[in-house]
């Protein structure tokens, strides 16, 4: 992965993460797995859980449409009250989207950190 | 471990793809599908996929069309073998290109990844033009800065009294015999690298 992308990304999820803390009473927790990194926003109050899934596609500028394999594992990990986001730097083809909106997977595309938030509260106001 | 490439085509006709292709793979979607990791039908349908193939160790999947893009699937049995991986998808890539050629469809701006984890990896396909520029890459130090040095120092020499005009003059000599053999000897690279390496079509990957 281009070191420029790591970087964008890994500040991304650090504001992302500042910016869920703050105000809110919900638990942000950073999830490490062998350098990749997830954020879990959870409410104390109702339970409701949103997962928050960083891929890259890299040089090949899209995510390979078999990154729905490991993105339906994770999905089906959880519980049907807890939302899973994907949010990438590169491409999403036009199948993999499609895809991904049958498993009610939300997708951001080079989204800013406020979209992101935006959608959080609005998943866990609804 | 799963691994893709995809190539541009200029003529794309479904129909036209999925005849050629089941046509050289003998009909074997149907068991290369039911091997795959999508063999549960959760995801993508047999119908997802306009041909394939298996042998052993790996398996080709490809999906239909995308617009002018031909997206291949390829997955291996070894999991954690990225030599495995990149060797099945050149393998493919060659079946594919050779039959897209044999049709007289053409093709362009290959690409290749492979998706280890989360961390991609990315293969291209080295063109002509991009291995020329790989060996003056290589050799343009030898080239111009060694002629150009050998004969700044015999003339530092010579202004300061340490070598006389003759044997000057027998150095600038040999600086421009060692430059023109440089230059034979590239062009006679050059001239291997274009019989032998030029039309091997695969992709090398960033790892």
């Amino acid at each position: 992965m281009p070191e420029t992308t790591l970087y964008k990304e890994k500040q991304f999820i650090d504001q992302l993460s500042e910016q869920l803390s703050q105000g809110q009473d919900w638990k942000v927790e950073t999830e490490t797995d062998g350098g990749s990194t997830d954020l879990i926003v959870r409410d104390p109050h109702s339970g409701k859980r949103i997962f928050i899934e960083f891929q890259e596609g890299g040089q090949y500028g899209e995510l390979p449409i078999s990154s729905i394999l490991s993105l339906n594992k994770q999905k089906s990990r959880l519980l049907p009250s807890d939302l899973l986001l994907l949010v990438t730097f590169s491409g999403i083809p036009a199948l993999l989207a499609s895809k991904l909106k049958e498993l009610g997977i939300l997708a951001f595309t080079r989204p800013s950190v406020e979209e992101v938030v935006g959608q959080v509260r609005y998943a866990m106001s609804a | 471990m799963t691994g893709e490439f995809k190539i541009q085509l200029k003529k794309y006709d479904q129909a036209v793809l999925t005849r050629i292709f089941n046509q050289e793979y003998h009909g074997k979607l149907g068991q290369a599908y039911s091997q795959s990791a999508y063999n549960d039908g959760k995801i993508f349908t047999k119908a997802d996929f306009c041909s394939g193939t298996i042998t052993a160790g790996s398996l080709l999947l490809i999906y239909t069309l995308q617009a002018d893009t031909l997206m291949c699937y390829v997955e291996t049995e070894v999991t954690q073998d990225l030599g495995v991986m990149k060797k099945a998808i050149n393998t493919y890539f060659g079946q594919v290109i050779s039959i897209l050629d044999k049709n007289k469809i053409k093709w362009h701006h290959p690409e290749a990844t492979i998706k280890l984890e989360k961390y991609p990896f990315y293969g291209y396909l080295k063109t002509l033009p991009k291995r020329i520029r790989a060996i003056f890459d290589e050799k343009w130090e030898k080239l111009l800065l060694s002629p150009i040095a050998s004969i700044l120092a015999s003339y530092c020499a010579i202004r300061f009294n340490l070598l006389d005009k003759d044997e000057y003059i027998k150095d600038v000599k040999k600086a421009v015999i060692l430059t023109i053999e440089a230059y034979i000897g590239l062009t006679a690279i050059l001239i291997i690298q274009i019989l032998f390496k030029a039309n091997k079509k695969e992709f090398t990957f960033n790892i």
